[in-house]
């Protein structure tokens, strides 16, 4: 946290050197102060000892985004600073310790400099960005060159900023009637990082290694679903569990640096592109679970329940004495997570339907091409090696379209295939979400009005927010994330959080 | 877990509207009496027609910074602030500056159905369906189609229906093939100058939608000119919105890189 403050202060720094020592360069910034505050309200089944009705949320933010340069040439800095609201104090120490009393996090979506026509027609940029690929609203299986950002699910297709090299060649070729571009934009774009950064799990993520009662939504495999029923006999004996999880994150090394390649185009009115990636899968996967102390001796068979109840019990009790080796209370699970490698190839395509009064259409398509997954699994029931899944590949899609009905009236529909969190050709889902927006009273007032729909096990999400920008920079919305559906579904899910009741303030500047 | 930047996408929609931003210019002139010019326009409406949009847009670029105010209602107070670059008939690119949770929102426009935005929180450059001409530009009285209706001649056929001391009026009926909602459209052409200074708006119905009143002609760098203050009213509602121009540049060299979807990645 300390050296938070000291990257605050540099960057911070960094603002205002344009402003005092650069008086010929192009200074522009945009900013805002946010208060977010969410609660969870009743309608979705907690763990035991959960209130249904709790505070989820109380951030206060600072963001300041900021420009400076001369002609083709600028960088970019953007920087928020995000009060988190809710004190972290386990112990006396901590309450003598400011950043846990009143804890605080730095967020950077930006930090490059960009030079524009460094060769004719070439523009270079470097540094900490967000690059954006594909065209779909949101759902964008060919953006994948940045891990998504789960964190908020009110944010949803927001991305990690990594640090990278982007180089693109815009050629000079462009053929127009007098109504419609006939051929423009040709452009490839080619992206090198250097070092993989993951994304961002939701706090309700931990609940899939923490609460078995979800276990069943996150198995996958008859290792796994065998594992998982002795789990539940221990844990319904008075057994516990303590997992201890892993990430393996990528080396540093030059085989693992990512790259990704875009090729794009604009013909007779429509945007097109085709694009490439090599780098690894933003979501983590387990590829390792050891658990010691439950051992099952090998003549029982773990699909009895009758036989094997006798030696759980026995495991449950000889763990509360504490007399064996293998030490009492909670059986350590160590689990390791890792990322799969994998390779995307994609195309995307938007336009204008002017023959349908304009009516904006999209596609999106990408195919991922993964390895061999092994996953070794030692729960003392005999060590195993599975094969998680065959090296393959899967699809995913997202095609929709936007129409305004009327000046007051936006109506926005997509299909989906395959969710972001969704990876390997068995897990893939199929989802449509649709939404409104209406505006009101000179456009101070506005309701939106979305929800997603898994069309296999017919759960939903309904977010309904209402903005009132009625005095001058300033916008207070209130708003809900509701979810529909049984608690073994997408979104009826606890992995999915609570349904939740927000109201949010901000003055931009 | 759905996001989000749809509020931004909206906000997008909007300044979709500006991309044929206001082009106000056109000649100036310190003539107290009739352009010399009219005398040969005069009995061909459509030249005359013609002859207006040359002089609204006699620059091969421009640069205008204007602020929308809505007056009235309850926007009462809103500013709107914009830089727009123009260069030939269909090129132009829009940086919002005001109000600021529009910083850093821009548009361009390579025709009518072919517009680009980027949305400022993302910094994600989208292309907009041109369904988003319905849509009003953040609740003042402009919509895209008043703000394309940059060049009349091509859209309309021109008769003259009055002649006074100090204008031409010309009534101007959509041509078939064109996508305006505007089927009539009644403009006031001043003597002096060649140029329209009031434009009456009607739909299919025959209904007088809208008016616009343009003052305050001054003098452009290539010596040209614009109108510093337009005023637009919604005759339904009475709500109306007030223009000025805060400056502008004509002739500068601007490139043509400006206008593309490199330009609209820049900024904060």
């Amino acid at each position: 946290m300390r050296s938070s403050r000291v990257i605050a202060a540099v960057l911070c720094g960094f603002l205002l050197i344009p402003v005092s020592a650069q008086g010929q360069s192009e200074f522009d910034y945009r900013g805002y102060l946010e208060l977010d505050n969410r609660f969870s309200v009743p309608g979705k089944t907690e763990p035991a000892g959960i209130s249904s009705t709790r505070f989820l949320r109380s951030d206060a933010t600072a963001r300041v985004t900021a420009a400076v340069g001369e002609d083709d040439v600028q960088g970019v800095l953007d920087l928020a600073l995000v009060f988190t609201g809710f004190p972290q104090t386990d112990n006396l120490n901590d309450l003598m310790i400011r950043e846990r009393v009143d804890p605080f996090r730095l967020e950077s979506d930006a930090l490059y400099i960009e030079i524009l026509d460094m060769l004719p027609g070439l523009d270079m940029r470097l540094g900490r960005q967000i690059l954006h690929w594909g065209s779909a609203d949101q759902f964008n299986p060919t953006n994948v060159v940045n891990a998504y950002d789960y964190e908020d699910p009110l944010k949803f297709g927001a991305a990690v900023a990594n640090e990278m090299l982007v180089l693109k060649y815009t050629a000079p070729i462009s053929v127009f009637s007098d109504s419609t571009t006939i051929f423009d934009d040709l452009a490839i774009e080619v992206a090198a990082v250097p070092i993989f950064r993951p994304g961002q799990l939701p706090a309700s993520a931990l609940a899939a290694f923490n609460d078995s009662s979800l276990f069943d939504q996150v198995v996958d495999s008859p290792s796994l679903r065998d594992l998982k029923g002795v789990q539940d006999l221990f844990l319904n004996s008075g057994g516990t569990v303590a997992y201890d999880v892993d990430v393996n994150n990528p080396e540093p090394d030059f085989a693992n640096a990512q790259v990704g390649t875009r090729l794009s185009w604009t013909l007779l009115g429509t945007d097109m592109g085709i694009m490439y990636y090599r780098g690894f899968e933003d979501t983590p996967r387990a590829e390792d679970i050891r658990a010691t102390g439950l051992n099952v001796p090998q003549n029982i068979d773990i699909n009895d329940e009758e036989a094997l109840l006798p030696v759980v019990e026995g495991l449950v009790a000889t763990r509360s004495n504490g007399v064996t080796d293998d030490g009492e209370g909670a059986i350590p699970t160590d689990v390791k997570l890792s990322y799969p490698r994998v390779q995307v190839l994609g195309a995307d395509l938007s336009t204008s339907l002017d023959f349908m009064g304009g009516v904006g259409l999209w596609g999106e398509f990408a195919m991922t091409f993964h390895e061999d997954l092994y996953r070794y699994i030692d729960v003392g029931l005999g060590p195993v090696l599975e094969q998680e899944a065959e090296a393959g590949h899967y699809w995913k899609l997202t095609t929709g379209f936007d129409y305004s009905l009327t000046s007051w009236w936006y109506f926005n529909a997509q299909y989906i295939r395959g969710f972001v969190d969704e990876f390997g050709a068995p897990n893939l889902g199929d989802y449509v979400l649709a939404g409104s927006e209406f505006k009101m009273f000179s456009e101070t007032v506005a309701l939106l009005l979305f929800s997603i729909l898994d069309l296999e096990e017919l759960s939903a999400v309904i977010y309904p927010e209402l903005f009132m920008r009625l005095w001058r920079n300033t916008e207070v919305s209130v708003g809900a994330f509701a979810f529909l559906g049984e608690p073994d579904t997408k979104f009826g899910s606890r992995l999915t959080g609570p349904n939740t009741v927000f109201i949010k303030g901000r003055y931009s500047f | 877990m759905v996001h989000v930047e749809r509020i931004d996408k909206m906000k997008s929609m909007n300044i979709v509207l500006l991309g044929c931003l206001l082009s106000l210019t056109g000649l100036g002139s310190s003539f107290a009496e009739d352009d010399p010019a009219l005398k040969d326009l005069l009995g061909n409406a459509q030249a005359l027609l013609e002859e207006t949009d040359k002089r609204h847009n006699s620059f091969d670029d421009q640069t205008i910074r204007v602020a929308m105010t809505i007056e009235g209602g309850t926007a009462d107070g809103t500013t709107i602030e914009t830089t727009t670059h123009t260069k030939g008939k269909n090129q132009r690119a829009v940086r919002m500056h005001a109000p600021a949770n529009l910083k850093g929102m821009g548009v361009v426009v390579k025709s009518r159905d072919e517009i680009y935005v980027r949305l400022p929180d993302s910094r994600k450059v989208r292309r907009v369906g041109s369904h988003a001409k319905r849509q009003t530009f953040m609740g003042t009285t402009w919509n895209f189609d008043d703000m394309s209706m940059i060049w009349l001649a091509p859209d309309f056929t021109a008769k003259q229906i009055e002649e006074t001391e100090t204008h031409i009026v010309l009534e101007l009926d959509r041509k078939e093939s064109v996508d305006l909602q505007y089927k009539k459209v009644i403009v006031h052409v001043d003597r002096k100058h060649i140029m329209i200074d009031h434009i009456a708006y009607y739909d299919d119905a025959g209904d007088h939608m809208k008016t616009q009143i343009r003052k305050e002609l001054k003098t452009s760098d290539n010596g040209g000119g614009t109108y510093y203050d337009v005023v637009m009213k919604d005759e339904k509602s009475g709500a109306v919105t007030r223009t000025k121009v805060l400056r502008e540049k004509v002739n500068s060299g601007l490139k043509d890189k400006m206008f593309g979807r490199r330009w609209l990645s820049r900024g904060p």
